[in-house]
């Protein structure tokens, strides 16, 4: 121990002196310039009153440039001196570690809720500020329903603010013209699935005369996982071991019968073929080159460019939105989304300063409105203002907003900790305007309605934290992953399913399923939810 | 030229032959990104492998180069990339020469330098060091904690170990001081080591990704590879994750074209390099220069 920390010492030291040595080098030909960012979080220039306001939080993509007329409005705006830093999504963990760390935690902090093993942790060190007192005080924040505190929730006191993300389902769709071509109904449960998708690979389902269709586009990892519903969810606690401690969907009954599903689709050659090594962006292409005749279909997030590309190959394109199958427990319906993608925490020492903190709550506030699409235009003042004004920063066609070069930041959205808006339940998300595409408009819109026509589940492992899931989960997930592929595929038998789910369990999953099981019932979830 | 038999010249085709389909092998994937990023997104769904556009499209450089993000950090990573080479260079070479010579604590120093060959510190204690010294957010973070590679200084100092002392002696007896030596006779003399290691550290420049996203907050100075990853990154990330989150993302990831032609124009600038470079490696530079 004591060795190990003599070594990092002189490392340390080692380090320091060589960083001085080249700076040495360097001096009075270096453009070096102090971080205009840098501040220590609580420091705020009170003479003027302007707050100086800090934020970190990941982005897909590139963002908008930090100089853009889009943040000096919003400075004026709000007189504030305000910056939020935006990191690659990718490395986002290892940045926040070494900011945490270092000790100059900005204002706000964004989580990414599928990597957020270091909230709990830091929140129980006392580095985020508690919320409970505030929430009542902002309408965006009252409208969260409970459930969605939860994850939040440490000891009773809430750290977090989750950003909206739909509770809609994603489903699958069919080709709905290569069904009228062979005369089938959309299917309504695996037999007839398979069926279908062995008609699409054997019976030439786009009458071109060749084969050169086939059913399913499916890639490496088994995605998408085609769980008609959480029965069959790879990724949701739904079923219960005979303790009633509820169990991973990866090793559970309802998985065991998909992968004989897949087994046997895989025989029939209706799958992607060598789909255990391919990559996602490649499994896309399969469907949207009309090779395949079945995939994923999600409320948000679709890429019109290649929905328009499938639909210059294969103009008679129409698609069917598969419902949710009887499962046989006899429930019928989707895993619900999340409700929440990312979420927003912040500086434990803002409580020293009210003032700040309420002006940081109040643009969360304003930042979180939603328009619905009647609005999305100059009538609305917030909204005008927030997308730069109409003509400067986005224009309206055939009723829909477009915003223009969002590369320049021109608008002051771009430049907010936390600009998804919160959607109210009895609201519209109006998920089929971010397209223009009919198709891709209809697929949107009836994927909604079926969603609104059955329940969905309400799966209790949203925003779990666990410990051994944090150190071994992803390995063991892939262990799973690789033998169930071996299984379809047929180089292992699927009576082996026992022994590989024994492995999973002795090599740390028993471990999991106390863990994530022992904060179910410190949230009270013990009957199954539905809504 | 001596009489070469015939199974010389056999030997001597199929070599050449061997190493014209490994050649070839290097450019295919450069040929097919090229050819994607060419072509329409359309003509990649349908077509089972691109090797050549059949219609020549250009939308996805265009969409590219609409946005000064590209451009912008283009000329930042030509930047890092032109002055690190020349600071890593320097710095090097100088201390490479300086440790061949008599200088009280060269050992200790030598062993300094090894031992960073072996252990490294992590990232958040080199991360606490960058903030102290005040590189946060400043291109020269992702020039001088990285300058000198330890590996390339020792092996540099191997390269002036090897000119013959007779050099050095004989610049002492023209009365050329120790600074003159080196500027005069050594550096010329390293020219094809220093473009080795100059091509090694401008690579490395132009790679540069993780420092850039650890110590650069304002995106406008992101080198190149942090922009070009978050516009290719995406498909990757999420295939890695096994589920569907990214058709969950409130903006789905660019088409395949406009990734190929970032990609492509990412690695040109480097690639251009290399011929430039190559022709010092192969000169012969001690020939004649000692003898007896």
């Amino acid at each position: 121990m004591k060795k190990k920390a003599y070594l990092v010492s002189t490392v340390a030291a080692a380090m320091l002196v060589s960083a001085a040595c080249s700076n040495g080098n360097n001096a009075g030909s270096s453009s070096e310039k102090p971080s205009p960012t840098q501040s220590t979080p609580a420091e705020s220039a009170a003479p003027e009153k302007v707050h100086k306001i800090s934020g970190i939080t990941y982005i897909y993509g590139n963002p908008a440039p930090n100089d853009g007329e889009g943040l000096k409005k919003l400075n004026e705006k709000f007189n504030v001196d305000y910056f939020v830093e935006k990191v690659p999504a990718e490395t986002y963990p290892e940045k926040l570690s070494a900011v945490v760390s270092s000790g100059s935690m900005p204002d706000m902090i964004g989580f990414e809720a599928s990597r957020a093993d270091n909230f709990p942790r830091w929140a129980k060190q006392g580095a985020f500020l508690e919320l409970n007192d505030y929430i009542d005080q902002y309408p965006s924040l009252k409208a969260i329903p409970d459930e969605l505190w939860a994850p939040f929730t440490i000891d009773g006191k809430i750290y977090g603010i989750p950003s909206w993300s739909p509770t809609e389902s994603s489903s699958f769709y069919i080709r709905k013209d290569w069904l009228d071509n062979l005369g089938l109904p959309v299917p309504t449960n695996y037999e007839e699935l398979a069926s279908t998708l062995i008609a699409f690979t054997n019976d030439d389902p786009d009458k071109n005369g060749n084969k050169d269709t086939y059913g399913m586009a499916i890639g490496q990892n088994i995605n998408p996982n085609y769980a008609m519903g959480p029965y069959w969810q790879f990724d949701s606690y739904y079923h219960q071991d005979e303790k009633g401690n509820y169990i991973p969907g990866m090793i559970s009954q309802g998985r065991k019968e998909l992968i004989e599903f897949f087994n046997k689709l895989y025989q029939a050659k209706a799958l992607t073929p060598d789909f255990a090594v391919i990559n996602w962006a490649d499994t896309n292409n399969e469907f949207y080159s009309s090779k395949a005749g079945l995939f994923l279909v999600a409320p948000r997030g679709m890429s019109q460019d290649y929905m328009t590309s499938l639909l210059e190959i294969s103009p008679d394109a129409e698609f069917a939105v598969l419902p949710p199958f009887l499962a046989p427990d006899g429930s019928q319906g989707f895993v619900g989304g999340k409700g929440y993608a990312r979420f927003n925490a912040f500086n434990a020492k803002l409580k020293d300063d009210p003032e700040k903190l309420k002006k940081i709550l109040d643009m969360h506030e304003f930042s979180r409105q939603f328009y619905p699409m009647a609005e999305q235009n100059a009538s609305n003042a917030d909204h005008d203002w927030f997308y730069g004004g109409e003509g400067a920063g986005y224009e309206v066609a055939d009723g829909k907003r477009k915003v223009i070069e969002p590369e320049k930041g021109s608008q002051p959205y771009h430049y907010f900790q936390d600009n998804t808006a919160w959607v109210l339940p009895d609201q519209d998300p109006e998920f089929e305007s971010a397209y223009t595409e009919p198709k891709l408009i209809q697929a949107t819109t009836d994927l909604v309605k079926m969603s609104k026509d059955y329940k969905q589940y309400f799966q209790p492992n949203v925003g779990v934290v666990s410990e051994t899931e944090a150190a071994k989960g992803a390995e063991l997930m892939q262990f799973l992953m690789n033998e169930q592929t071996k299984m379809i595929v047929g180089q292992r038998p699927i009576s082996d399913w026992d022994a590989v789910v024994n492995e999973y369990l002795s090599r740390g999953g028993s471990q999991i399923i106390e863990e994530y099981n022992a904060v179910f019932k410190e949230r009270g979830y013990t009957e199954r939810r539905w809504k | 030229m001596y009489n070469r038999s015939i199974t010389d010249r056999m030997i001597d085709a199929a070599n050449w032959l061997l190493l014209a389909i490994v050649a070839l092998l290097m450019v295919f994937p450069f040929l097919h990104i090229f050819s994607v990023s060419f072509s329409s997104l359309r003509d990649v769904l349908e077509k089972e492998f691109i090797m050549w556009p059949t219609n020549w499209v250009t939308d996805a450089y265009q969409t590219i180069l609409a946005s000064n993000n590209f451009i912008r950090s283009l000329g930042v990573s030509s930047y890092i990339t032109i002055v690190g080479t020349v600071v890593s260079l320097l710095l090097t070479a100088t201390m490479a020469y300086g440790l061949t010579r008599n200088v009280t604590g060269q050992r200790i120093i030598l062993l300094l330098i090894i031992f960073t060959l072996l252990f490294n510190a992590g990232m958040i204690p080199t991360y606490l060091v960058v903030k102290e010294v005040g590189l946060m957010n400043s291109t020269w973070s992702l020039i001088i904690p990285s300058a000198i590679s330890a590996f390339n200084l020792i092996v540099m100092r191997q390269f002036f170990l090897s000119i013959p002392n007779e050099l050095t002696e004989a610049g002492l007896i023209d009365g050329a001081s120790e600074l003159r030596i080196f500027t005069s006779i050594m550096l010329p003399l390293s020219k094809p080591s220093l473009a080795a290691f100059g091509l090694f550290y401008a690579v490395g420049y132009w790679n540069k990704y993780f420092e850039g996203v650890l110590y650069l907050n304002d995106s406008s100075k992101w080198p190149i590879q942090v922009v070009l990853r978050q516009i290719v990154i995406m498909n990757e990330a999420t295939a890695a994750l096994g589920n569907e989150a990214m058709l969950m993302l409130e903006n789905p990831p660019p088409p395949v074209t406009i990734q190929m032609a970032a990609i492509l124009m990412a690695t040109l600038p480097i690639l251009i390099v290399y011929p430039f470079l190559q022709k010092h490696f192969a000169k012969g530079v001690m020939l004649g220069s000692v003898k007896g």
